[in-house]
């Protein structure tokens, strides 16, 4: 059984090939600006690495942003309850999902079995996702994957930072580097920013162990472990946290492969 | 499962919540709403439920001014016309 | 009486005169960096127009964002209650104000010449403020005080989803990107402003009878976008900025020493 996810988000699109119990192949890229161009070809992409054609697959699963612009897919199903299925097949004691995009943050919390229970994504505001760390980035003229491992090297929370608004923080920012601020010292104080907002939205779900990151967000250090302290607890992350919301949709076509394929050899 | 919909910024934590295990899709809300934010939508399980309409989650304390402010005072509002008790707000 | 009133806004500082229950002068100018000196050096400014001394002024009342950073001030006061009653010092029939600063934003309903019945304030979020204006005119290189004149030559509807001046770079960048005419952007970018201001309008519940002040009041683009939103026409008095400096000094001599 063969079956295929493809998640398209804001920032980037990827794509699984999910083979029986295993993954067999994946994929990420830059969304273009156009969606269904990116799912056309994260989805060529990663049928070439499996070797496969897409007749190959019996079923194909979309999520994400630009979900229903994939014309291939033959359900399209929310990235909530397919991050929770990617979640938990990569820890099957998965209670609580952190993911964060570019554009959004979203907390999951699941059952035993991997159905959702409880979410909330909050998208309206940028310093509550992976943007307001592209924006420090930016500003700072620190490679976005340096960023978390530079704020570690202050000892501590950092400086704190008042604003909320990513806006009004910079001219905070400004001022401290102004001051003489180190850049580490600002980029500890944006991470432990970004942290406590992220436990606010954790609170609101509850948090339950075991606790999961997922999405652009898991790569940064500085944020991980900032979350672990304040939450008392292990963050547990794949080896591609991005492809979590891909892997679900292609186990979420498995289980509607499977079930229409018992229908079917039921009326004949 | 309890889905909360709206967001947090600068100014505050603005969420309704809607718990799809009490929902039975009725959409008495969606008529209620004088800002119009509810819909009734089928789930990832095909079951019709309430949500909050897309659009106004991002901007959700522009068109919902929270209950305790305004829809509490009316007779009618998403809280009562729900039988299920599956709305709540968090401001 | 004399009265000295200070506006500390995040970019612009004002002052005015309040003399015989008018206004005899006023000055804005930059803040920069150094809010205390600004303020000072606007005061003394008024001071010398109106020929007269500190000593003359029976009380200095400071408002505004920087109104904490000003100890020579006799009076502190709300933007909030600086913003209503500017509007009643100088029309006295109104019973709101729309105050669309730099980097917040208010609305206030009150009691025709009486107290403050709600309000709803913004100023921890860009959205909605100058700072969207500003952001978005950098991004789409124009000049900031031509941005209101161009978005009304649109002819297109433009939706900016986002509320978040970040976010909303993006989605401007990309239409830009996409060669949708300029106007029709901009046009877009100002409503977004303008529906941000509604909601506050809405939740407190504004009569016909309210003018809108602050540095954007002069941003014809944004005053159309309300008005169809809102569905009246909107008055906005000569001097839009130094509305609020008017009123800290009223509400200080209301208060009484």
């Amino acid at each position: 059984m063969i079956t295929l996810g493809v998640d398209i988000g804001s920032l980037t699109g990827k794509a699984v090939i999910f083979r029986d119990h295993e993954i067999l192949a994946w994929d990420i890229i830059l969304t273009g600006p156009d969606s269904m161009e990116t799912g056309k070809t994260v989805t060529e992409n990663v049928l070439n690495k499996a070797g496969l054609k897409l007749e190959d697959m019996e079923f194909i699963v979309s999520t994400g942003y630009g979900r229903i612009v994939i014309p291939f897919a033959h359900k399209n199903i929310s990235e909530i309850s397919c991050h929770a299925k990617g979640a938990h097949y990569f820890f099957p004691t998965a209670r609580t999902i952190l993911d964060m995009g570019g554009q959004d943050c979203k907390a999951i919390r699941c059952d035993e079995n991997g159905k959702v229970t409880d979410f909330v994504m909050n998208d309206k505001c940028a310093a509550g996702a992976g943007r307001s760390m592209g924006i420090m980035a930016d500003f700072l003229n620190v490679p976005l994957e340096q960023m978390g491992e530079l704020s570690l090297q202050a000892a501590g929370d950092g400086v704190p930072i008042s604003s909320m608004c990513v806006v009004f923080a910079r001219s905070e920012v400004i001022s401290y580097l102004r001051e003489g601020v180190s850049k580490s010292e600002v980029l500890a104080g944006a991470c432990e920013a970004l942290a406590s907002r992220v436990r606010g939205l954790l609170t609101r779900v509850g948090i339950q162990n075991d606790f999961i990151i997922s999405g652009g967000i898991a790569k940064n250090p500085g944020v991980v472990k900032r979350l672990e302290q304040k939450l008392n607890t292990a963050a547990n992350i794949c080896f591609e946290p991005q492809i979590v919301g891909a892997l679900g949709a292609a186990i979420f076509g498995k289980e509607l492969a499977e079930k229409r394929n018992k229908k079917r050899s039921e009326t004949q | 499962m309890r889905a909360h919909y709206g967001y947090a910024d600068g100014s505050g934590e603005y969420y309704i919540t809607i718990d799809t295990d009490k929902c039975d899709g009725c959409g008495r809300c969606e008529s209620a709403c004088p800002a119009s934010i509810f819909e009734v939508i089928k789930d990832d399980y095909d079951d019709l439920k309430a949500a909050v309409k897309k659009e106004y989650a991002k901007r959700l304390s522009f068109s919902c001014f929270g209950y305790d402010k305004k829809c509490s005072q009316e007779e009618t509002n998403c809280h009562s016309v729900c039988e299920g008790d599956a709305i709540s707000h968090s401001w | 009486m004399i009265l000295a009133g200070l506006d500390v806004g995040a970019l612009w500082t004002k002052a005015v005169i309040l003399k015989d229950g008018a206004v005899a002068v006023y000055s804005v100018a930059r803040t920069g960096d150094m809010a205390e000196e600004a303020a000072e050096q606007c005061l003394n400014g008024v001071l010398a127009s109106a020929g007269i001394s500190r000593s003359d002024v029976a009380a200095v009342a400071v408002t505004g964002v920087g109104k904490k950073l000003i100890p020579f001030a006799d009076k502190q006061v709300s933007e909030i209650v600086s913003a209503a009653k500017g509007i009643q010092y100088l029309y006295p029939d109104m019973e709101g104000v729309i105050d669309l600063g730099g980097e917040s934003t208010r609305v206030v309903k009150f009691e025709a010449g009486g107290g403050i019945v709600d309000y709803a304030q913004n100023d921890k979020c860009a959205a909605g403020t100058g700072m969207f204006l500003d952001a978005m005119s950098k991004v789409m290189g124009i000049k900031v005080e031509d941005m209101g004149a161009l978005s009304l030559q649109s002819t297109a509807e433009v939706n900016i989803t986002s509320m978040c001046v970040a976010f909303a770079e993006s989605e401007v960048v990309s239409q830009v990107h996409r060669q949708t005419p300029k106007k029709d952007i901009v046009r877009g970018i100002h409503k977004s402003i303008a529906s941000r201001v509604y909601g506050m309008v809405n939740s407190v519940g504004l009569s016909e009878k309210n003018m809108v002040i602050g540095g954007l009041a002069l941003n014809v683009g944004i005053i159309a976008c309300l008005e169809e939103l809102m569905k009246i026409k909107l008055a906005v008095p000569e001097n839009p900025r130094i509305i609020s400096a008017i009123g800290a000094a009223f509400a200080a001599s209301q208060q009484g020493e």
